[in-house]
């Protein structure tokens, strides 16, 4: 099986060859229509009220949402401002959130920061990734071995979200961490998904469109290419923009855990290593290592 | 559910459907990761009807995603992106790691940072040594404060407002732990004054020792702790609580010390 290629940040959309390549098991149609609309999903819920639709609860995690590095701390009128809420729902808001542990007022900043019950709420969906304590010590293994950025990916709608990382360097550049996320179109994590979930659940067609930002449908496609002695191994992606002069390489699991597909996810500094390099050198580890964790995986299913 | 509703009966600030629907993801542990309508509505005491609504609401924004294999739903990853702001901002997380991961290899131990979240103490930051005896240690995973050693050595430097706030939230909810522990606490709170280090109290795995050490000075607004597990084998537990309470404290200061040089 080929292994997938994109080059540069604009690129976009599967290659023809590399999709047809793929198997198809465990196809269920209802699946491939629900990867298709969740994906290309792009009106907020918000956007398009229903009688079940819940608008304060959606309010609420929108003011969370809307909490980021770049603004930890907020105030009632910034969190109005940008979320285009009313004052009064704001403050009311903010106040439930407050008691309910996922904001604190900070009173020398007089602003609201994430209370740590952001961090605790998702503790129960990591605990569950038996995986990650299957893939833990070979991650880090491997992180150390090729100095790179080791991480485990689940996707969330539009993105893919870390779940596990391991770092081989102390340095500064890219520190994926728990929770953070990456768009599936723009990075190698996404477009590992992408193929994996199409392998495991029936062809999708061309995918679902990319946004315009990463190039639109017209970008110049991936390249499939067919890698010497990885007959077996599923696509992986690599990709030159997954973080700030990060290239990354992504080897889907072949099988659903939990109904969804975990991505693994190999970052290096560009200045570290050549595209070239990183295929040859770092593809065929990462693979053996996913293989590794597949079969554990099962041999825990069967015991 | 209940307790809080009736805490906030006839506060009009209160918006309920909001605490509702955070109160269904809280519904999930490690031990339960998939849960149904019906589960949901047993353990919120919560109508079918609005139990529905939140689901519904909660799968269109991805915290939640059904699993049509099991019936049910499982929390999906949108949750794990609500904290990352907060764990990103703790920048001294990568500046005091390599001290950490030195300070984990050599005791052969986890080593995990962590802040309160209402009446429980949460990991925010974790290094494991590459050992087979390291115990598992995760980011996100909490520990009662009343029953721990990382929650006792929060409440030893905690301010008064938030002390008293954490310890009667456990009141509240969970009387129980608090009636068998309050004395302990209080004990652990002089020992402390000694030592300059909590333990965590006999009552859990006798192969493990936790030991914790605050932090001098809130960073973000936060008392933070730096809690070292390491799994026990055959060696007087007195004697390692004391040799690795000793150096954890030594590895404290240095931390506040880079952290406070430029």
């Amino acid at each position: 099986m080929p292994c997938l290629l994109s080059r540069g940040p604009g690129a976009g959309g599967i290659d023809e060859g590399f999709r047809c390549s793929l198997g198809t098991r465990d196809n269920s149609p209802k699946q491939s229509i629900d990867i298709l609309n969740i994906v290309s999903r792009r009106p907020s819920a918000a956007q398009r009220p229903h009688q079940m639709y819940a608008s304060s609860l959606a309010n609420g995690l929108r003011l969370l949402a809307s909490f980021s590095m770049e603004a930890p701390a907020m105030s009632n009128g910034e969190l109005a401002t940008r979320s285009g809420l009313s004052p009064a729902s704001v403050t009311r808001l903010t106040y439930t959130l407050g008691e309910l542990g996922y904001l604190r007022y900070d009173a020398a900043e007089r602003r609201y920061r994430l209370g740590a019950a952001t961090m605790t709420v998702g503790y129960p969906l990591l605990a569950s990734l038996g995986v990650r304590q299957v893939a833990g010590p070979l991650m880090q293994a491997l992180a150390r071995k090729v100095r790179a950025t080791v991480s485990l990916a689940l996707r969330e709608r539009t993105h893919m979200v870390y779940v596990e990382t391991y770092r081989g360097h102390d340095g500064v550049a890219f520190r994926p961490e728990v929770g953070g996320r990456m768009p599936i179109w723009a990075t190698a994590a996404g477009r590992a998904w992408l193929a994996g979930a199409e392998a495991a659940h029936g062809e999708i067609g061309r995918g679902p469109d990319p946004p315009p930002a990463c190039g639109g449908v017209d970008a110049p496609p991936c390249s499939g290419r067919r890698h010497a002695g990885l007959t077996r191994a599923p696509a992986f992606a690599l990709h030159t923009a997954s973080g700030p002069d990060i290239r990354a390489i992504a080897v889907p699991m072949q099988h659903p855990i939990a109904g969804e597909t975990l991505v693994f996810n190999c970052g290096v500094p560009m200045r570290q290593l050549s595209a070239a390099a990183l295929e040859s050198e770092v593809g065929p580890r990462l693979i053996e290592l996913v293989r590794t964790v597949e079969r554990a995986c099962a041999s825990e299913v069967a015991g | 559910m209940i307790e809080l509703e009736a805490r906030h009966q006839g506060d009009k600030q209160f918006a309920r459907t909001l605490a509702r629907g955070l109160a269904l993801l809280g519904c999930f542990t490690p031990g339960e990761p998939m849960l149904r309508n019906k589960d949901f509505v047993q353990r919120t005491a919560l109508d079918k009807v609005t139990v529905s609504r939140l689901t519904y609401t909660l799968v269109e924004l991805g915290y939640l995603r059904r699993d049509a294999a099991g019936g049910g739903y499982r929390l999906g990853a949108a949750v794990l992106c609500l904290g990352y702001p907060l764990l990103a901002s703790m920048t001294l997380r990568q500046k005091l790691r390599p001290a950490i991961r030195e300070f984990a290899e050599t005791v052969r131990g986890s080593v995990g940072m962590s802040l309160r979240d209402r009446m429980r103490m949460v990991y925010f930051e974790v290094v494991r040594a590459e050992h087979p005896s390291a115990p598992p240690l995760d980011v996100g995973a909490s520990f009662p404060i009343v029953s721990s050693a990382t929650g006792r050595a929060w409440l030893a430097v905690a301010p008064a407002t938030e002390r008293d706030g954490a310890l009667n939230l456990t009141k509240v909810h969970e009387p129980a732990l608090y009636a068998e522990r309050i004395d302990d606490v209080r004990q652990a709170r002089r020992r402390f004054a000694d030592d300059g280090y909590c333990t965590s109290p006999g009552t859990q795995r006798a192969d493990r020792l936790a030991v914790a050490v605050p932090m001098r000075g809130p960073i973000n607004a936060e008392t933070v702790v730096v809690t070292a597990l390491v799994t026990v084998r055959g060696r007087s537990i007195d004697t390692l609580q004391r040799r690795l309470g000793t150096r954890l404290v030594d590895l404290v200061r240095r931390l506040e010390a880079s952290l406070a040089a430029p």
